[in-house]
């Protein structure tokens, strides 16, 4: 008996420890790269800083030197966090497998171009250069951000289509239980069905505005992500309220 | 030559029969304002002595109890005879559940917030 528990243990129970210390993995890398990053460029701003003060060889050199930690430990903060993104997306049951294979595709051309662009970073040899690489990335940070935005928003659709999921379940046992219990509850199913018609019609506006938006202009990619997350909210909402008409549902059907 | 000198006219005035009862009047009048304001003195000074030594105590009205209503007895909901179905059973549970993970569902990771990053080097 005590071994059919470890086995029952085993199976069903580590695998899933497993996949959620993978994101908490994910998500411990990331915090590192974060510090180290901060690090990094708190001391390139000083060097940068003083090599403009006297201009010297030495504050070059050091600028140099501060300039090319800092590049690199950018590429792999960056880095950290599109690994997290895919560790998310594999986890999240909610999302489809064909969205999850499109983004998970989308953030692994973002991490290649950020180990190719990493890659360069050894071979500046100047100031001058570190500006060439430095352009390279940012020249590249509309497209890549617009990746980060996508790849969150389909989370977060992931996790409203987890919850309505659940909420249709409930609905159809209601649809079974409700069958000739009159006028009113017949009524009360369609308001509760017309709840998740509501929801649905913010998650196709959701998906719609997801899929358009734009790489060019930053101030209006980070207003159209505001937008996004009002209207997730608003689909939640809708789940709420239709899941408080199936409690009125349940006392309306438990007493004559 | 017998000269009697001139005696002086010693006139007389005549007989005011009002001038003693008016000075009477008058002092009576004196004496009863004197009265008047010794009584008065008395009388605040009495009224003043009572009002320190025998301070006003507060006088306390008690609310009148209210009257407890009856308590309305609660009326008591027939089940149907429905709701000891097992399928009844299970669609209440399921709907609690729904409810429990509905109200407390995050939908937004707050740890995936897209990081800052000071992207031009800014060098002159």
């Amino acid at each position: 008996m005590r071994y059919l528990l470890i086995l029952v243990l085993f199976f069903f129970v580590l695998p899933q420890t497993s996949v959620r210390a993978d994101s908490l993995k994910a998500y411990q890398d990331y915090l590192f790269q974060s510090d180290q990053y901060r690090r990094s460029l708190s001391e390139f701003t000083i060097a940068k800083n003083e090599y403009e003060k006297f201009k010297s060889l030495t504050s070059e050199t050091d600028a140099l030197e501060k300039t090319k930690l800092m590049l690199s430990s950018r590429d792999r903060f960056l880095r950290s966090y599109l690994l997290l993104l895919i560790e998310k997306l594999i986890e999240n049951p909610g999302v489809g497998s064909s969205t999850r294979a499109l983004y998970i595709s989308l953030l692994g051309n973002e991490v290649a171009f950020l180990e190719g662009h990493s890659a360069l970073v050894p071979s500046i040899a100047s100031l001058s250069d570190a500006q060439t690489v430095s352009q390279k990335l940012e020249s590249h940070y509309n497209v890549l951000q617009v990746s980060i935005y996508q790849t969150i928003t389909a989370l977060t659709l992931g996790n409203l289509n987890s919850l309505a999921l659940s909420y249709d379940t409930v609905v159809s046992q209601a649809q079974n239980l409700a069958l000739g219990k009159g006028a009113t509850t017949n009524r009360w199913i369609l308001q509760i069905q017309n709840k998740r018609s509501l929801y649905q019609q913010k998650v196709d506006t959701i998906t719609r505005k997801n899929n358009s938006l734009p790489g060019s202009d930053q101030n209006e990619l980070s207003r159209q992500s505001i937008e996004i997350g009002e209207e997730a909210a608003g689909a939640k909402q809708y789940l709420v309220e239709g899941t408080s008409y199936l409690k009125e549902l349940v006392t309306a059907l438990k007493y004559e | 030559m017998n000269s009697t000198p001139e005696q002086p006219l010693i006139q007389i005035n005549p007989a005011n029969p009002d001038a003693p009862s008016g000075q009477k009047s008058e002092s009576h009048l004196r004496l009863i304002i004197i009265i008047l304001t010794v009584l008065l003195v008395v009388s605040v000074s009495i009224l003043s002595f009572v009002i320190i030594r025998f301070p006003r105590q507060e006088v306390t009205t008690v609310a009148p109890s209210p009257t407890v209503p009856p308590p309305t007895p609660t009326p008591i909901r027939k089940l149907s005879s429905f709701a000891t179905d097992s399928a009844f059973l299970n669609f209440e549970a399921s709907v609690a559940t729904l409810s429990a993970v509905t109200a407390g569902y995050p939908i937004f990771d707050s740890s995936l917030n897209p990081p800052k990053l000071d992207l031009p080097l800014g060098f002159r």
